[in-house]
């Protein structure tokens, strides 16, 4: 079985808005691992979090090809091999932060596994006395690392976070970055971040510099582009 | 700057503003449309009435006057009026010569008409034999003569020697009552029966054989004027029309100076119909306005749901030191452009509807309706707009800037203070009040040219509407806050694996989810409330015209002419499923004479139904059960219990007619119980009795009427009885149908189907609204919640989980707790309108097939909206994840 998650193909991205034509993403082509820790850096704008999107299969490439050849299966990439987390906390206001946990079991229908599994993913990030409250009642730390658990509840083999700290102070957002680490240590899932922040991308082992919807590598031992 | 506002406005937020605007639209042509309605039952009401009425006045001249001076001033009085002149003249006798018998009547009647009046006042004369070219004699008449056309009368005059005239024809006078009215007989006076005998004669015979008689008997002989006015010069409303028709006649009769007395038919038509000219507007009210209520409430949470949007603005224009006045006018633009827009819209989609649809008047005579519902939609476009503006405008930037916490645990004023529960024993106290009372909703005094409607007839219904739709909201938010597992267990088959996080999540987003709720109970209770009122009313006016004819088809008779001769012929009749004879005699108690109606207790209701109202102990088949145990028993009106004082098994001693000789005599009956209302009988006393023992008492085996039920169309059936009688026939032939058209000639043109055809119409565009802003209501949350769902995986399904939960909780609450809300109501509003119905309706009557046809039609337009909202995720993720 190949250790490959993700195979990008002299992929691009271009988006047609009001004021023109975008070439978000142009012609990359990469590999991501079983493993693999990759910051992803650059500014604004530069297409990481298209790139994000691309292997999430949140979104479709303009031309190439995107394979996922080691989680091939009848079950949905989402939310079963490749978890997300976001620059804010993005939790669904009216839910818990326990049933904010539990929604991805849920789709993936085990349903009577739901709720054991969401306190575990609370209680690994120190946060199972914050499970009866809403979203309201979290504060931006809280919140974040409820929405980290959401990302880890279903033992992802491919973590995609997009700035997960951005919004965080430092301790918050090194105490984060930690608990990410030591998951995916502990699980051998690749974790891929998008971010600005040199300190999380010295955590990382590998750091791509995206310009222009290009990569840039630094320390890329696999990247071709 | 105003131009770019609007430029922004219809830019950034053009979905809101259409919501807005169609909700003052369905306001507006909501409300045009029921003002058109009103307008136009009236206007019906008053043409049918009248156009029944003939002659509107008979001015009745004295001896002296010159005819032609009369003829003056009612042509001076009402223009292009048609004046005829009728003559009368009592006689000694009339006496014929028939297959060598002599037939001689009593005093008779001989009225001279010119030759033309049949023309004039076709209504007034049937010509069943013969032509109308010479004397005529009445149908009763000639049956009493045996005459016919061809055959000769004599004519016993006053003071004269006799004259003989050739019969030319025999006609029907369906109006003999009228015609043969006194005129100035003093308000109150019992009226007369019209003459048993009369012969018609033109003009210029009566004047030869009868004016001698007229100037030396005035007495005996008078000359009418009849009169009929121009009836376009009339206010199509009854109450109006009714005061225009009175004022003319006293008119005239100034003019007259007492010369002539005037009866003025139209007027009396008239003051009938202006009664039920103001039930139907308080029907219309009743039953229209909270239509027009809820989408004006519809408009206001539309434009509420904007208001966090627009606080901020107002922020950002104060930070830029925008003042009060111009902030005020930039949100008042706004309004203006939703209230102007919506106006007219909404005019516009009432014109329509009502040229094309409804077949209603809608030309410059009904502008005022439109210009009235135009104004109060841009009034209420203003005030939803202005009025939570104006705390805006008047509060710093940096609190309009800061969030707004809502708390779904907050308790408003109206629940901590139970004002629901308030409103409802309110109504329940005005309502029983009204009812212990007996009072009417509408009254004419006699006497009083307008009637009035007791206008807090409306407090019950109104207190009972808001109060329910408060009450809702209560049980329903505490039944989503405490009843969680519950709303699980419901929800488990349409949301399966997420119905526990769609039950949380519905239960913390309980006040919006119980505002639509509410809006879609209010709208199915405007819609349902309106149907089951009219198919009840429908029902009753059925029953009214079943009671008021007797059967599908009456045939009746006299004591002398009994129409149980006429069974066999009545039986040949094809469609005839079942032929009840029924005695219909006079019987004194004591100085009093009333109806007896003798029946087959065992059979009677198969000619027609037997209402369990007819009777007071509101068991028909138990009360005809004891007369039919008690041979001799008889069944009284209430007023003759009171009067003497009778009590159950007394023995009542009854003067009835009968043997050969026709003389009355005593009879004793036992009171067995009270009736109210009877197949054909008067609304005052009355008796009902065994038929076997009155014919085996008066020695008259015979029935003076035959109910009959037919298997087709009564109409259909009257006409082949009467053609099987044949035209000399005595019997008079009456169906249902024309006893309906009859006796609702005026409330009948309320057109209730029109009405509810309409409320079905606006209540579905209502209900969708209401479902569609729930969903509005949550749209932005919504948006991001879906996008957090799909980017972690969720399926359409997953996202029609919550959509399908939230929209069928909302309609299948809101339906079941307006169609129960909409049963109250029109309970409320049949007791409230009591004296439209003779007899007052047992139960209502549900029209279920409505009922569910409103049902799957407000379903289908929820699952269109959700689907519509599915869609609408079909964006591409990495857009819908931007929302995150």
């Amino acid at each position: 079985m190949s250790d490959s998650l993700v195979e990008l193909s002299a992929v691009s991205r271009t988006f047609f808005t009001r004021g023109g034509r975008v070439e978000a993403v142009r012609e990359i082509t990469c590999t991501i691992n079983a493993g693999d820790r990759i910051a992803m850096m650059g500014p604004s704008g530069s297409g990481k979090s298209t790139l994000m999107a691309l292997m999430a299969d949140l979104d479709a490439p303009t031309q190439g090809t995107v394979t996922w050849p080691s989680l091939k299966g009848s079950v949905p990439l989402r939310p079963a091999y490749i978890g997300l987390a976001f620059q804010t906390p993005s939790l669904v206001p009216a839910l818990t932060a326990l049933e904010n946990v539990e929604l991805p079991v849920l789709v993936m229908n085990d349903v009577r596994q739901a709720r054991r599994r969401a306190a575990e993913a609370l209680e690994f990030l120190d946060l199972d006395h914050l499970a009866d409250r809403l979203p309201e009642e979290l504060s931006g730390g809280q919140a974040q690392r409820v929405a980290l658990a959401r990302a880890l509840v279903t033992a992802p083999r491919l973590i995609l976070a997009d700035e997960p700290t951005g919004q965080l102070d430092q301790a918050t957002g090194h105490a984060v970055m930690t608990k990410l680490i030591e998951w995916t240590n502990r699980t051998d899932a690749a974790l891929v971040v998008a971010t600005h922040d040199h300190a999380v991308a010295r955590q990382m082992q590998d750091t791509w510099h995206m310009f222009y919807g290009r990569i840039e590598t630094t320390r890329s031992l696999r990247v071709a582009s | 700057m105003i131009a770019d506002w609007i430029k922004g406005i219809l830019r950034s937020r053009v979905r809101p503003l259409i919501a807005a605007i169609s909700g003052v639209a369905i306001a507006v042509s909501l409300m045009a449309l029921l003002g058109l309605f009103v307008s136009h039952s009236a206007s019906t009401m008053t043409a049918r009435a009248i156009s029944m009425v003939s002659p509107d006045w008979q001015v009745q001249l004295t001896g002296t006057t010159e005819t032609s001076s009369a003829v003056a001033a009612v042509n001076d009085t009402a223009q292009r009026a048609v004046i005829e002149q009728v003559d009368y003249a009592d006689v000694k006798a009339l006496s014929a010569t028939t297959g060598g018998s002599v037939q001689t009547t009593g005093l008779a009647k001989v009225i001279g008409i010119s030759a033309a009046y049949h023309d004039r006042f076709p209504r007034q004369f049937r010509l069943l034999a013969g032509s109308f070219d010479g004397p005529l004699l009445a149908q009763q008449t000639a049956a009493n003569l045996h005459a016919g056309p061809g055959d000769s009368v004599a004519i016993e005059r006053l003071g004269a020697p006799p004259v003989t005239v050739t019969i030319a024809g025999i006609v029907e006078m369906p109006s003999a009552d009228q015609f043969f009215q006194i005129v100035g007989a003093p308000t109150g006076a019992a009226p007369i029966a019209p003459p048993d005998n009369v012969v018609l004669l033109p003009a210029a015979q009566w004047q030869e054989l009868f004016s001698a008689q007229l100037a030396d008997m005035p007495q005996t002989a008078a000359r009418q004027l009849h009169v009929v006015i121009d009836h376009a010069s009339l206010p199509g409303d009854p109450v109006t029309a009714y005061v225009a028709a009175t004022g003319l006649a006293n008119n005239l009769s100034a003019k007259l100076a007492g010369e002539g007395l005037i009866a003025n038919n139209l007027a009396a038509r008239l003051d009938g119909v202006r009664l039920d000219a103001l039930f139907a507007k308080v029907l219309f009210l009743f039953l229209g306005v909270p239509g027009a209520i809820i989408a004006i409430l519809l408009t206001v949470l539309i434009v509420l749901s904007g208001a966090d949007r627009r606080r901020r603005e107002v922020a950002l224009l104060q930070i830029r030191g925008a003042s009060a006045s111009f902030t005020l006018r930039l949100v008042g633009v706004e309004a203006l452009l939703v209230g102007l827009i919506g106006a007219g819209a909404g005019s516009a989609l009432a014109w329509l509807v009502a040229r094309s649809a409804m077949s209603l008047p809608a030309g410059i005579d009904q502008a005022i309706w439109f210009i009235a519902a135009a104004a109060s939609g841009v009034i209420a476009a203003l005030l939803v707009f202005l009025v939570p503006s104006w705390k805006a405008i008047h509060q710093s930037a940096s609190e309009n800037l800061a969030p707004v916490e809502s708390h779904d645990d907050f308790v408003p004023a109206w629940r901590r203070l139970w004002i629901d529960v308030v409103l409802l024993a309110a109504a329940g106290v005005v309502f029983w009040q009204s009812a212990a009372t007996g009072y009417r909703v509408v009254t004419a005094p006699e006497g009083v040219a307008t009637a009035t409607v007791d206008y807090k007839a409306y407090i019950a219904p109104g207190l009972l509407w808001i109060g329910l739709a408060l009450l809702l909201m209560r049980l329903w938010l505490a039944f989503m806050k405490d009843g969680r597992h519950l709303l699980r267990l419901l929800l488990a088959p349409v949301a399966r694996g997420f119905s526990g996080i769609v039950s949380a999540s519905l239960s913390r987003e309980r006040n919006r989810i119980t505002k639509g709720v509410v809006l879609v109970a209010l709208a199915f209770s405007f819609a349902s409330s309106t149907a089951i009122f009219n198919t009840t009313y429908e029902k009753q006016a059925g029953i009214d015209a079943s009671l008021t004819n007797g059967a599908d088809v009456a045939v009746t008779g006299t004591i002398h002419a009994p129409a149980s001769a006429a069974l066999e012929t009545v039986r040949s009749v094809a469609s005839t499923s079942w032929i009840e004879p029924m005695q219909h005699r006079f019987a004194y108690v004591g100085t009093d004479l009333q109806d007896l109606y003798g029946i087959n207790p065992e059979t009677i209701d198969k000619a027609t139904p037997m209402s369990n109202a007819y009777f007071t102990s509101n068991d028909a088949k138990a009360t005809l059960a004891k007369l039919k145990a008690t041979p001799d028993g008889v069944l009284v009106s209430d007023e003759t219990v009171t009067d003497f004082q009778l009590n159950p098994g007394d023995t009542i001693n009854l003067r009835l007619q009968g043997g050969t000789d026709k003389s009355y005599r005593s009879v004793p009956f036992t009171f067995i119980g009270v009736v109210r209302e009877f197949p054909t009988a008067p609304t005052d006393s009355f008796l009902v009795a065994n038929s076997a023992y009155v014919a085996k008492a008066t020695g008259l085996d015979q029935a003076e009427t035959l109910l009959v039920r037919t298997d087709g169309s009564p109409a259909a059936a009257a006409t082949a009885i009467r053609t099987a009688l044949g035209n000399q026939s005595p019997l008079k032939v009456t169906d249902v149908t024309e006893a309906a058209h009859r006796i609702g000639s005026s409330l009948v043109a309320v057109d209730l189907q029109s009405l509810t055809g309409l409320e079905l119409a606006f209540a579905l565009p209502i209900i969708a609204g209401a479902v569609g802003l729930v969903f509005a209501l949550g749209l932005e949350e919504r948006r991001r919640t879906f996008a957090i769902l799909l980017a972690i995986g969720a399926r359409t399904r997953h996202l029609g989980a919550f959509l399908w939960s939230e929209a069928l909780i909302v309609y299948v609450v809101g339906m079941t707790a307006g169609m129960a809300m909409g049963g109250g109501l029109a309970w409320v509003l049949v007791k409230m309108m009591t004296h439209v119905f003779d007899p007052p309706p047992e139960m209502l009557a549900v029209p279920w097939l409505y009922l569910a046809l409103l049902a799957v039609t407000g379903l289908v337009a929820v699952c269109i909206s959700v689907m519509l909202q599915l869609r609408r995720r079909a964006e591409p993720l990495s857009f819908a994840i931007r929302r995150i």
